[in-house]
């Protein structure tokens, strides 16, 4: 294994009885890599992570963190990592301080100066101060979460996964959170699980989706930079806007719409709010492999409009995880129907 | 060890941030008083034998079901287990911790309880010799009651299920002993092996027996080695 990668699995395998939760599931992940954890529900991105900070055993396969196998040396994996499960794992009678000093006393983190700055870091980092010494019982979801997070980065550990980290975080607070992670995330290594995908593309140098057929368990369906992932798509997205040119008058959405809509390759057409009453624009979905552009700008000039503008971009990563997670589904079932 | 240490105070800790053990130790210690002295000024005798009866029966209900449900079905429940269980600390340093935090908690409540004894001493002539015998054997005893205890908590998310399963088990250790008597050949060898208050009667006496301490011992290694290993089955499962 090189020695820049931080995680490493290989047809890593979790049967549950007659249940396969995580299928063959092999990627590496390297030292300054930010990597998004996509999946739908049940996809086994848990049961992964899981694994990884050895709460669970896989079933079949290798998994390595920083070089330490999973299996054979579990204690030297949890010591250079920082985790946090989906649900912040905290004890309502502490103090945010007490649980803090608990978790650095489990972490073994030789008290007097070092300890002070580390703690002092993490209340900063995760905005603990005005609570610090409240009874983790009384505080919000969103300030439990903070505390959660508090307890995976206390040790500044050089790995980090995190499930869910920003569910319960207010938009400002996630914003705050994901360019810490952004920040560090390139001297260290970190998974992030998340059901938003805004986050990933924000924060994430990389995407890996997984998605499980049905009755098996999940499987790496995409990896790479997100755009990447986004080129991965079958489709493309063109922004047409139009002004009224010779014509002399602005074309209504609906007209605009059904003009371009017979255009041949174009799957469908829709209307998108415009900034001004200048112009009016549409959203076009074509396949990847057609160039619309040439029809699209003979199409508006015939009918003497403007074209103010025309942009052929790739679609959002949304449009490609539920493209390509509902295509494994869609697969399947047409495997067992056969 | 330090690791084991630091779950032991958290755990000891938190046996006082909720009412559970203070009420369990004031009514116990109350109820057990009351009886006590009752049959004290009955006996009209300087001694603690009654206590040693009482006290027991304390810990089967409900005291050692009480204090040791909540040790893992709570963390379970509420998802601490997976802090505890990620963080750089064995599996059985988490075991060893609890059980010590609840052996110190009904340590506590034996100190509290030499009030009973020293009451006596005040008023007759108490030999304190018997009386260390008796609480080393009680010591001994909720040893293996709380490690019994912390399995059961182990099996479930469920506090109600491990505080009855607890009683169950140490109901059973316990009055199976009164069996003992009206049973010969081999199950009533097996009876008086296995029986709580068989091997505590002597402890009572001023005896100390190794035999009944090794028994004891014996059964809290088992039950904390079963404690780890029902911990560690959430990876196979």
């Amino acid at each position: 294994m090189a020695t820049d990668v931080m995680i490493h699995t290989k047809d890593l395998t979790k049967r549950y009885d007659n249940f396969v939760a995580v299928d063959r599931i092999s990627f590496d992940v390297h030292r300054g890599e930010v990597v998004g954890f996509l999946g739908p529900n049940g996809a086994g991105k848990s049961t992964t992570m899981r694994i990884l900070t050895c709460f669970i055993s896989a079933t079949d396969g290798v998994a390595k963190v920083s070089g330490f196998d999973c299996f054979d040396e579990p204690l030297e994996v949890r010591r250079v990592l920082g985790y946090l499960p989906q649900r912040a794992p905290l004890y309502p009678e502490m103090t945010v301080h007490e649980y803090l000093d608990f978790c650095a006393d489990l972490r073994q983190l030789p008290s007097g100066d070092s300890r002070k700055k580390a703690v002092r870091r993490v209340v900063e980092v995760c905005g603990l101060n005005s609570f610090y010494q409240k009874e983790i019982r009384s505080l919000s979801h969103g300030q439990r979460q903070r505390v959660g997070l508090g307890q995976a980065l206390l040790h500044d550990p050089p790995v980090m996964i995190l499930d869910e980290p920003t569910a319960d975080l207010d938009p400002n607070e996630k914003r705050e959170f994901l360019t810490y992670l952004r920040d560090i995330g390139s001297s260290r290594t970190v998974i992030i699980s998340t059901h938003n995908i805004s986050e990933v593309e924000f924060a994430c140098s990389r995407t890996l989706i997984i998605a499980n057929r049905e009755g098996k368990g999940g499987r790496v369906v995409a990896d790479g930079p997100v755009e990447s992932i986004r080129a991965q798509g079958g489709t493309v997205r063109y922004q047409v806007g139009v002004g009224a040119g010779e014509s002399g008058k602005l074309p209504g959405a609906r007209e605009l719409r059904n003009a371009l809509a017979e255009l041949k390759g174009a799957d469908s057409v829709t209307e998108i709010g415009s900034a001004d009453d200048k112009s009016v624009k549409v959203q076009i979905v074509g396949a990847k492999d057609a160039d619309l552009r040439a029809e699209l700008r003979r199409a508006v000039s015939d009918k003497s409009w403007e074209l103010l503008e025309l942009r052929r971009e790739l679609p959002p990563l949304e449009d490609v995880f539920r493209e390509l997670t509902l295509a494994e589904d869609r697969r399947d079932r047409l495997a067992a129907a056969e | 060890m330090n690791s084991t240490l630091t779950i032991t105070r958290r755990e000891f800790r938190s046996n006082f941030d909720s009412p559970i053990a203070y009420v369990v130790i004031a009514l116990s210690l109350l109820f057990v008083g009351w009886l006590f002295f009752s049959q004290f000024w009955t006996i009209n005798r300087a001694t603690v034998g009654p206590l040693f009866y009482y006290l027991p029966w304390a810990f089967v209900f409900p005291i050692i079901p009480a204090v040791t449900m909540r040790l893992f079905a709570e963390e379970k429940r509420t998802g601490t287990i997976e802090l505890l269980i990620t963080m750089p600390v064995r599996d059985r340093d988490v075991v060893l911790g609890k059980f010590l935090a609840t052996l110190a908690l009904i340590a506590v409540l034996l100190v509290l309880s030499l009030t009973f004894p020293y009451t006596i001493s005040r008023i007759g002539n108490l030999d304190w010799g018997p009386v260390w015998v008796g609480y080393v054997g009680l010591l001994l005893e909720a040893s293996a009651a709380i490690s019994i205890g912390l399995f059961f908590s182990s099996l479930t998310e469920n506090q109600i299920v491990a505080f009855f399963l607890t009683l169950c088990s140490l109901f059973a250790l316990w009055a199976v002993g009164f069996l003992s008597s009206d049973t010969n050949g081999v199950l009533g060898n097996i009876i008086s092996f296995v029986s709580f208050e068989r091997r505590l009667s002597p402890f009572s006496r001023g005896l100390f027996d190794f035999r009944n301490a090794i028994y004891f011992l014996s059964v809290t290694a088992f039950f904390l080695l079963a404690t780890t290993r029902s911990l560690e089955s959430r990876k196979w499962k």
